[in-house]
């Protein structure tokens, strides 16, 4: 990934974002990453200027104030934002929820693995996808 | 003859010349050339002449009376009186003589004269009862018993001597009579047919004095008078009681809780309704019988719709059908119609009743509503209640692998336990998910040979060397969910293989056809089940041994119950303590419509 542009993480679990920072240290990902508890906070962050916009975001579902679905929804209807990549990572498996957010234009849905080795594995992946893909150069 | 007697025909003799005279003088001088009129003044003369004559010197009764008055004069001689005698006796015979023959003649005419009047006046004495008798019986809204109160007296008012007559009518046991009823040995009797069964009897009893020449005071006419009201009691008996049934069975539709409708097949057009079918929709019985089913019914919208009905009718006999019944005032009410179709006098109709079902609507609302409700809580469970556990997991995984040079050996030890809750905790929550799912998803149904599919699942278990899996017998090829299928095995498996207490672990899979069944069976020679826990086994988070022990959900044998009753099966098993147990369970051999009816039932909910 650009080092330089930070990972967006919206998750309102401590211990998951605990486990995504490790997960990106244990892998030597250098990106910063940039937290947000819940979609309106990921917003605020998004639109303030002089932010940087991150090369992806990694978007939790069950989140108070605004879930994951409204956050992209809105992102998805801003012509600059909606650019970004946005993965789901989430604990949900249902079906509907899967059909929903890709029809909100996903660029992936991964299950939180409940094992922490998984976990590392699943963001190893995630990590080594968005390096091989090109991105759109925004700002 | 007295001297007055004497003077009076003198009297009476001179009066006669003297008007001779006159009237021929009279003649002589006013009608000398007229001889018509001559003739007829003597001819005047000659009767009034006649007549004197006859009143002075003729007719025995004068005579008799004037003899009689001489004798109350008294002054008679005896020679004149036995002459008078003589005479009175002469006068006497001619007059009795004459006397008897003309009652004689009476005598005659009475004699036959009577029989005709009196039969007259009992005719019109019968007729007056019969009328009565109508009258009773056509006054609106009378009942059988006060006919039968009021008929003894018109009876009795019918007989030739009503004073002394009395009537009584028996029916089924009950008495009906007349004020003065007694018994008597003059009596008449007629029986009351009811369908052919005596039922009771009119009786007419005469209580007078013996006529005279042993002549019966009860007439045969009186007899048939008698016969005819019997029967025609016994026919209105019969007409009534018929009635009270049919009122008593149209009270019994009109009180249904159902409404009943008679359709006309053609263009369902209603003939007839009942009180309840009014009620429920706010209409009149007039203005329902001017309607037809599409006006009332909404799954009904065309004529189509209805032939199509009649059609199926027509077929099967009987069918039945859920819609709505429309109100006068446009609400609308959920049915279920059963239509019958019937014939009577080689004509079709069609008997609908119809049954409110708002409040099953209402409860199968209800009930989704609950299912649903419990759906979502499963999905909470597995959501809200994972997400946590999977931070207590995270963060212990970290604590032993980060500190795992500051943690002593209990200290280790304690992590170790707190993980394997963890994971404990974790199966659960798969376990209801899993649970949840059967019925809910749905896979796609195909056909499975168990012959390749259960080795796979032999190795899916893995069982340790010390236990052999063996297949007893050819398994069929039957269509159906390979993963529920799957499901059914391995955890039948895994539980044999869990429990497996003895060295040499056994376990044998078998399958035999029965009557539209396979039963299927996986036998163990492990520890075996008490009798006593065999229902318990198959309750959700039910085991029989500590978690500690066995590690196990206690959601497995639920699981399989579901599925295999889903698929309109049964489980069950025999075990002895200590040499092992059989689980049997069985799967209909045309599993796929029992099974599609109920998960289409799922999906609907």
């Amino acid at each position: 990934m650009q080092s330089s542009k930070p990972i967006l993480l919206v998750e309102d679990d401590d211990v998951d974002v605990m486990t995504v920072k490790r997960a990106l240290a244990d892998l030597r990902v250098g990106n910063p990453l940039v937290h947000s508890t819940n979609g309106e906070e990921a917003l605020a962050y998004l639109q303030q200027q002089g932010n940087h916009k991150p090369c992806l975001i990694l978007l939790d579902l069950n989140m108070p104030k605004m879930n994951g679905v409204e956050f992209l929804k809105v992102i998805k209807a801003d012509k600059v934002l909606k650019t970004i990549p946005v993965v789901v990572l989430t604990t949900s498996k249902s079906e509907r929820d899967v059909t929903e957010i890709f029809e909100n234009g996903v660029a992936g849905y991964v299950v939180k693995p409940a094992d922490y080795k998984k976990f590392v594995e699943a963001i190893r992946t995630i990590n080594l996808y968005w390096s091989l893909s090109e991105l759109p150069s925004g700002e | 003859m007295s001297v007055r007697g004497k003077c009076k025909k003198i009297l009476l003799a001179a009066v006669f010349v003297a008007g001779s005279v006159c009237v021929c003088w009279l003649a002589q001088r006013n009608i000398k050339n007229d001889v018509e009129r001559s003739v007829f003044v003597i001819i005047l003369a000659a009767v009034a002449l006649g007549y004197f004559l006859y009143k002075i010197f003729g007719g025995s009764v004068s005579e008799l009376r004037s003899a009689d008055n001489e004798m109350a004069d008294g002054d008679l001689d005896s020679e004149a009186q036995a002459r008078y005698v003589a005479r009175l006796e002469e006068i006497l015979q001619k007059l009795s003589a004459k006397l008897s023959s003309a009652n004689l003649k009476l005598e005659t005419e009475i004699a036959s004269r009577p029989t005709d009047q009196r039969k007259l006046q009992q005719q019109v004495k019968h007729l007056n009862c019969f009328y009565g008798l109508s009258k009773l019986v056509n006054t609106p809204q009378i009942t059988l018993e006060q006919i039968l109160e009021q008929t003894p007296e018109l009876i009795h008012e019918a007989y030739c001597y009503p004073d002394i007559t009395c009537v009584r009518i028996t029916l089924d046991g009950v008495h009906y009579k007349t004020d003065n009823f007694q018994k008597s040995e003059f009596s008449q009797c007629a029986p009351i047919n009811v369908r052919g069964d005596k039922a009771g009897a009119v009786e007419a009893y005469y209580f007078g004095k013996q006529l005279p020449g042993d002549e019966s005071p009860l007439l045969a006419e009186e007899q048939d008078l008698l016969e005819a009201v019997a029967q025609r009691l016994g026919a209105l008996t019969e007409r009534k009681r018929a009635g009270e049934k049919l009122e008593l069975f149209r009270d019994l539709i009109d009180r249904s809780n159902d409404c009943i409708f008679v359709i006309e097949p053609e263009w369902g057009r209603i003939l007839d309704t009942n009180y309840r079918a009014c009620e429920d929709l706010g209409y009149t019985r007039q203005e329902l019988l001017d309607m037809t089913v599409k006006d009332i019914e909404e799954s009904i919208k065309d004529d189509s719709t209805w032939q199509e009905h009649v059609k199926e009718l027509k077929l099967e006999g009987d069918i039945l059908i859920q819609g709505q019944l429309k109100r006068k005032n446009a609400t609308k009410f959920f049915v279920e119609t059963s239509l019958k179709l019937v014939s009577q006098a080689k004509k079709d109709y069609i008997i609908a009743i119809t049954r409110d079902i708002t409040e099953r609507k209402q409860a199968e609302q209800r009930q989704a509503e609950l299912i649903q409700e419990l759906k979502d809580f499963a999905y909470i469970v597995s959501h809200d209640l994972k997400a946590p556990l999977r931070g207590i997991k995270t963060l212990a995984d970290w604590i032993s692998t980060d500190y795992a040079d500051k943690l002593d050996e209990q200290g280790k030890e304690q992590m170790d336990l707190l993980l394997k809750r963890v994971e404990r905790m974790h199966n659960l929550i798969d376990g209801v998910l899993q649970y949840s799912r059967v019925g809910r998803v749905t896979e796609e149904k195909v056909q499975v040979d168990l012959n390749e599919l259960i080795p796979n699942v032999i190795d899916m278990v893995a069982a340790p060397e010390n236990i052999e899996i063996t297949v007893e017998d050819k398994l069929p090829v039957i269509e159906c969910e390979q993963t529920r299928i799957m499901q059914v095995f391995e955890n039948l498996l895994s539980n044999a293989v869990k429990y497996m207490d003895k060295p040499k672990g056994l376990i044998k899979i078998g399958c035999v056809q029965e009557d539209g069944f396979w039963k299927f069976s996986v036998a163990d020679n492990g520890p075996g089940i008490e009798e006593q826990h065999f229902e318990k086994i198959f309750r959700i988070f039910q085991t029989l041994s500590s978690r500690d022990e066995f590690e196990s959900t206690g959601i497995g044998l639920t699981v399989i119950k579901k599925i295999v009753e889903l698929y309109g099966g049964k489980i069950w098993l025999e075990s002895k303590v200590g040499e092992g147990s059989t689980f049997f369970f069985t799967l209909p051999k045309q599993t796929e419509e029992v099974a599609d009816a109920k998960l289409q039932a799922n999906i609907a909910r």
